[in-house]
């Protein structure tokens, strides 16, 4: 996990001295602040990943002597297949379009939402499509 | 892993909200030294910073509250969390309710101009963020009842995650409220 973090921590640095430099040259607001906003698009995972490298126990992939045995198992619990991600962006698509064609396609929207929401809620505790 | 996955998706959340702090300096340079710009607000009128203020320490009070609750759940004194997380949650609602009341008051809409354009999408898109933290801490709230009733013994890593997207929604809205209100 710390090369991880390392990686992320790096990312963070190097916009977050772009963006000092940027600061200091133009005095501009609005690049600066996209900048601080990748700065911490990079550091905050990044402190994190080092945190929690820290407090979990070492995987195989971080020791160079591991063995291809010592990666055997369950890696996780991973979602299945489903609609539900895709009727909820269709749900968050015609709600973001009610700023433009007004409140009747919000109703759409919000329906598609909540069906997407109690679907996949559903699927997660019963399996199988809903 | 659960909250390590958050905390990267937080980590977007932050570009997003670039996004939109960069549009409003954008729009608000062009604008200068006139801003809001002339015609949003009727003489005499002006945005009641003291009043989003108590209300911003009552988001950022929620947020040492939601920890202490995650705190007492991870020791398994489920009693006490959910105490904090309806200590965390009425806060919040108390946040929403006023941004609400903001709204319903304010002079000016989002066709008015550019700076009604982006007050609005950015208290808004803010306020969407604090609506779904309320929802999570319903279903947090649920997850507890079960662990006090006995035999759920609770999932600490969901808490945990809702906390780091809660501290998120806190920690923007300094920045917000910095923006909106303070340099308007």
């Amino acid at each position: 996990m710390k090369i991880e973090s390392y990686v992320l921590l790096f990312v963070g640095f190097f916009f977050g001295l772009v963006g000092l430099v940027y600061w200091l040259w133009s005095h501009e607001d609005a690049g600066s602040v996209m900048l601080l906003g990748t700065f911490l698009l990079g550091s905050v995972p990044g402190f994190y990943y080092l945190w929690w490298s820290r407090r979990m126990r070492p995987r195989p992939s971080d020791d160079p002597d591991a063995t291809l045995e010592d990666g055997a198992g369950v890696v996780g619990a991973f979602p299945g297949s489903s609609i539900w991600p895709f009727v909820l962006g269709l749900g968050a698509t015609f709600v973001a379009l009610a700023f433009v064609f007004g409140a009747w396609t919000l109703g759409v929207g919000l329906f598609l939402a909540v069906a997407a929401l109690v679907g996949v809620v559903y699927e997660s505790r019963r399996g199988g499509l809903v | 892993m659960l909250a390590v996955g958050v905390v990267v998706w937080l980590g977007s959340e932050f570009m997003f909200f670039s996004g939109l702090f960069a549009a409003f300096f954008t729009i608000r340079a062009h604008n200068m030294p006139l801003w809001p710009p002339p015609g949003t607000f009727p003489p005499g009128r002006h945005l009641d910073t003291i009043q989003a203020l108590i209300f911003t320490f009552a988001l950022l009070a929620s947020s040492p509250t939601f920890q202490l609750g995650v705190w007492a759940q991870e020791r398994g004194h489920f009693k006490a969390a959910r105490n904090w997380i309806i200590t965390s949650f009425v806060l919040g609602t108390a946040f929403l309710a006023n941004q609400a009341y903001e709204w319903k008051t304010l002079p000016f809409r989002p066709r008015t101009n550019a700076y009604g354009s982006l007050f609005y999408i950015m208290s808004g898109l803010h306020g969407l963020h604090v609506l779904l933290g309320l929802v999570a801490m319903i279903a947090l709230l649920g997850r507890l009842a079960g662990s006090i009733k006995g035999g759920d013994p609770g999932e600490t890593a969901v808490f945990q995650a809702v906390s780091y997207y809660w501290h998120f929604v806190d920690f923007v809205w300094i920045g917000l409220f910095s923006a909106l209100f303070l340099l308007s």
